[in-house]
């Protein structure tokens, strides 16, 4: 870790991690500062995980030419990170006369904006998705995608370490002053130089923009959105991405998805997101009115849906730049500061921000280049190792690896059928962060029905004998501790 | 103040074991006598209530730490009842004892604590660590 | 890979297998192999070490691990094999078992009959759907009491417990043992569902309050937990508005119930009633899968163990009858079916030329009830009892009858 850089990007969320991968592309020196104890904690691992194709918005905002680009550039861009994604197809189902209505004018919005989306008849959606309640006709589009959030950010963060950018976790940022042409940024651990200040800080990211950069004209209305995930039994349930027909602005640009089903990459379902203003920023407690409001409307698609098949619910919230009353679409802001050029500000990136990261990332680098006039680096390797995954190998393949290496004989998560080694390389990812999150967002351990009943006490035991306390087996990083201490004796 | 203190009772309410039914016994007890007996169903569950607001006895149930076993902890008993008053002290003592690796079920882990006539067993098995 | 061929396989070494791996010995059945992922056999008994286990089957009272121990010696007394620190992760419809351990790695086995003894898993805060956030302090009964009595490890300081059934008033007082605060038990109905001895001894002894017709409408905290809050409900089980109490507490321990572990059950295409969680199963607790039987918790959650034993014996004889080619005939079954007053009944196809035992549980409680049995419309059986309550399941032994089988069903109810 040094103490100048030439950028630091505020803020380790999906939208800064690819920032910061694209930037190592040039020979900079650039470092994330992330204040929760992972990179990726917040928005970028609480969506639905859907890859947009940006037909939705209107055409010319960066919303519709970045989610496009982002999409052109992210099939690629997971094969090189080992990043499962699936084109599973979407159909935007209308159930009655009012929003097939509804549905012919999305249809023409869309088209105009250049979807490749088609109409199909109720029976033509029966055959497609059996389980489905039936309807009258459906929006066809087959090229939207799901990807992984979890490995996402993950790899995009560990490639971008690979290639030499910083990442400090557990670092807050406390006061950013200009100092001549650079800026001195104070954090909870240490003070830093850069040159350049790219602000990606998600529900921080107003705030940051008024405090040190002069910029009053944004304030975040966090949005909340909750989920559930179903039991992997009932996956066979849907293959595509199941929306209802959205609402359609009077400036013809098309209002929020509405509660959705979504296929996972790892075989769940997921049901949401709901959409509700919140007070606190960091509220991420889930509602009993919302949770139930989530099954009934995930019973109009799918009646054989019950609550019984709702393994665990969850919460994200969006960064929205316009309260509940104005509503309405409104575009992603990215632009230099009022104070500084070299202060560049990311607000309000809520969906497509996911789909749109790449194109987010080329975008701010080409604001960069313009005044840095960057070279590129001949040692940028594009490319991360996928982790492996036993539970997906074949028999044959789980065999030659147990047979290397006995550790992957031991399944300790038996829910996902995780092994001890990949527990073992999660432990000791390159980020260095040691915690039960850290560890459930790259091997999925705790995220099967048991919700961690069986293997809690298993991983607890490997991050005894990998050098950990007992005290500094946490869930996320400092406070949440999992454990009050030993019962009795003294360790050792 | 020690006749005063005879007449202050204390009242309790216990479910009883004795048969599935489980009345809802209430009544009030002092350092004399049990009185005001209400909702008992038969006189098996009259005689639980007295002699369990009188001379209250627990099998204790804890363990004690293992060192250079198989797992950390031996789970213990007592092989007799012991009246209630004394559980926290012999938790406290158990909870200040360690034993060696190989502890077998049925071993004496505290002989005869405070007189009470009782011993504390362990109720496992725990082989050595190999 | 070879793959080895075993008569017997039975999946779970707890106290089901064990029986039912005994019983199966006993009957005349040589190979058997029991697989089970814990370090020693035993099951869940190895960390349940208050005593009120063998009553019946022992008339003694014993902590779980001495009637673990019990069958353990009878295990090496038969010199049974056990795999131990094994999981199996799959099992096939032709009875074709995966199993993985850090000795052989991944291996499988066909077997020709298998028990099915897994027991069960919890429900979880997901699967109730707590509301609230999920810091760090909130675990099921089961694991904090695994944690505690098994790893010499405390959870948390101040704790609160959701449910009261026999496994969460049993931590309740474990908590208070060690030296926790329990700040309380909240049981969302208007009667405890764990047995009144554990009320007493659990509850009372340690004067922990309990809280009928209470649930949790909140969990608050967000690194851990640090209160939560409690709502009365009304009779249709919805919390009341107005009656929020915040409960501080750094720890939430739930006890919701158990859930028959059917994942293996599920991917052999073995048909489960959505009643119990469990396989559906026939007088000899033959799943519809022909040499495929269940017995423990894995059929349907039991609250004895001395009756899982006996159980589990049963299936480990009908295993050994199937082995041999003395299992009944598949036809003339009649389906069980829950009349009134009854929440659910194993087993849930029977013949009734045979005497056989028939467990099921009141879905409330009930004093004097008669408990009548029909085939079709015809009474063939009742039973007075003094009590009956939904935490103690009952059983009745019905005669062999030879009434005409035209009736397509067999009634139990409650009157």
């Amino acid at each position: 870790m040094k103490n100048y850089y030439n950028v630091i990007i505020v803020g380790g969320g999906v939208i800064g991690t690819a920032i910061a991968r694209e930037l190592a592309k040039y020979k900079l020196s650039t470092a994330i500062l992330e204040k929760e104890s992972d990179v990726g904690l917040k928005a970028s691992t609480s969506n639905s995980g859907v890859i947009h194709a940006g037909f939705s918005y209107p055409p010319g905002s960066l919303k519709a030419e970045l989610c496009m680009r982002g999409n052109e550039l992210i099939k690629d861009l997971t094969e090189k990170l080992g990043v499962p994604f699936n084109k599973t197809g979407k159909l935007v189902v209308a159930f009655n006369r009012k929003s097939l209505a509804k549905l012919y004018e999305y249809e023409k919005i869309s088209k105009k904006n250049g979807a490749e989306v088609r109409l199909i008849g109720g029976e033509e959606v029966r055959k497609m998705e059996p389980n489905l309640a039936p309807c009258l006709a459906a929006l066809y589009s087959p090229n939207s995608a799901i990807i992984n959030p979890f490995q996402f950010i993950t790899a995009l963060a560990e490639n971008a370490l690979h290639n030499g950018v910083d990442i400090l976790l557990n670092t807050e940022v406390k006061n950013i002053d200009r100092k001549g042409t650079k800026f001195e940024i104070c954090t909870s651990k240490n003070n830093l130089i850069c040159d350049y200040v790219i602000n990606a800080a998600g529900l921080y990211s107003a705030e940051i923009a008024r405090k040190y950069s002069g910029e009053d004209n944004y304030k975040i209305f966090p949005c909340k959105g909750e989920y559930h995930v179903l039991d992997k039994n009932i996956s066979y349930l849907i293959s595509h991405l199941i929306y209802p027909v959205p609402f359609i602005n009077d400036t013809k640009s098309i209002g929020g998805s509405g509660i959705h089903l979504t296929p996972t990459t790892d075989g769940n379902i997921l049901i949401g997101p709901s959409d509700e203003y919140i007070e606190k920023r960091n509220d991420y407690s889930t509602t009993n009115e919302i949770m139930d409001l989530l099954t009934k409307e995930a019973k109009k698609f799918v009646p054989k849906i019950s609550s019984k098949d709702i393994i665990k619910s969850y919460s994200g919230i969006r960064s929205k730049i316009v309260p509940p009353e104005i509503g309405g679409y409104t575009d992603f802001v990215i632009e230099k500061s009022p104070d500084y050029d070299s202060f560049l500000n990311l607000i309000g990136i809520e969906s497509p921000g996911l789909t749109a990261a790449p194109g987010i990332a080329e975008y701010v680098v080409n604001m960069i280049d313009k005044d840095l006039n960057l070279k590129h680096s001949e040692s940028f390797y594009p490319e991360r190792e996928k982790p492996v995954v036993f539970a997906d190998l074949p028999e044959n393949e789980q065999n030659i690896l147990i047979e290397k290496n006995p550790n992957y004989g031991e399944i300790i998560c038996r829910c996902e059928k995780v092994t001890r080694q990949e527990i073992l390389d999660a432990l000791n990812n390159p980020l260095g962060v040691r915690t039960i999150k850290s560890l459930r967002n790259r091997t999925r351990i705790t995220m099967g029905r048991c919700q961690g009943g069986y293997c809690l006490e298993r991983v607890a035991d490997i991050m005894l004998e990998e050098g950990l306390d007992l005290s500094q087996i946490t869930l996320d990083g400092e406070g949440s501790n999992l454990f009050s201490g030993l019962l009795k004796g003294v360790s050792g | 103040m020690s006749e005063l203190s005879s007449f202050k009772s204390k009242e309790k309410t216990l479910v009883c074991i004795k048969c599935p039914i489980g009345c809802d016994i209430t009544g009030r007890f002092n350092s004399n006598e049990v009185t005001c007996i209400e909702g008992a169903l038969c006189q098996r569950g009259k005689e639980f209530f007295v002699k369990e607001v009188t001379d209250p006895k627990r099998i204790l149930i804890h363990h004690i730490k293992v060192n250079n076993g198989e797992i950390p902890l031996v789970s213990v008993r007592s092989d007799h009842e012991v009246p209630q008053k004394y559980i926290f002290d012999l938790i406290n003592i158990l909870n200040e004892k360690e034993v060696e690796a190989p502890v077998y079920i049925g071993d004496t882990m505290l002989y005869n604590p405070f007189r009470l006539g009782i011993n504390i067993i362990a109720t496992k098995t725990v082989e050595k660590l190999k | 890979m070879n793959t080895d061929r075993r008569e017997l396989v039975v999946i779970g070494g707890g106290p089901a297998g064990m029986a039912a791996a005994i019983s199966a010995k006993e009957s005349g059945v040589e190979d058997i192999l029991i697989i089970d992922r814990e370090y020693k056999p035993g099951g869940i008994l190895k960390q349940c070490i208050h005593d009120g286990f063998g009553l019946h089957k022992f008339k003694k009272v014993l902590t779980g691990p001495e009637y673990a121990h019990k069958y353990i010696k009878r295990l090496e007394e038969h010199k049974i094999e056990i795999n131990t620190k094994t999981l199996v992760t799959n099992l096939s419809q032709n009875k074709i078992i995966t199993a993985y351990n850090s000795s052989n790695g991944m291996f499988k086995v066909k077997a020709d009959a298998v028990i099915l003894a897994m027991g069960s898993r919890e429900k979880t805060a997901g699967a109730i759907q707590l509301a609230g956030t999920r810091p760090s302090g909130i675990y099921t009964a089961g694991l904090v009491q695994k944690l505690i009595n098994m790893k010499n490890i405390m959870v948390g300081k101040e704790a609160v417990i959701l449910g009261s059934g026999d496994v969460g008033l049993i931590m309740a007082r474990r908590m208070a043992l060690e030296g926790v605060k329990v700040k309380a038990v909240l049981e969302i109905m208007p009667h405890a569902s764990g047995l009144p001895r554990n009320i007493n001894q659990c509850l009372k002894d340690y004067s922990i309050p309990l809280k009928l017709n209470h649930t949790i409408v909140e969990i608050e905290g967000q690194k851990r937990i640090k209160s939560i809050i409690a709502a009365k409900v009304d009779d249709k089980l919805r919390p009341i508005p107005n009656t929020k109490e915040e409960i501080i507490c750094d720890t939430l321990i739930l006890s919701v119930g158990l859930i028959p572990e059917n994942e293996l059950s599920r991917q052999a295409g073995i048909f489960l009633d959505n009643k119990t969680g469990g396989p559906l199963v026939k007088n000899n607790l033959e799943t519809n899968i022909p040499g495929i039987f269940a017995a423990g918790n894995v059929l349907h959650i039991h609250d004895v163990v001395d009756y899982v034993s006996e159980e589990a014996s049963r299936a480990g004889r009908f295993a050994a009858d199937f082995l041999k080619n003395k299992s009944l005939s598949q036809d003339n079954y009649l389906s069980v079916v829950s009349g009134k007053g009854v929440k659910y009944i194993v087993p849930q196809l029977v013949k009734t030329n045979l005497k056989q035992k028939i467990y099921f549980r009141p879905n409330k409680p009930i004093t004097n009830p008669k408990v009548v049995v029909r085939i079709g419309n015809e009474i063939c059986f009742s039973e007075k009892f003094k009590a009956l309550h939904p935490s103690i399941m009952q059983k009745v032994i019905l005669p062999e009858t030879s009434k005409s089988t035209k009736a397509k069903f067999l009634e139990v109810a409650i009157e």
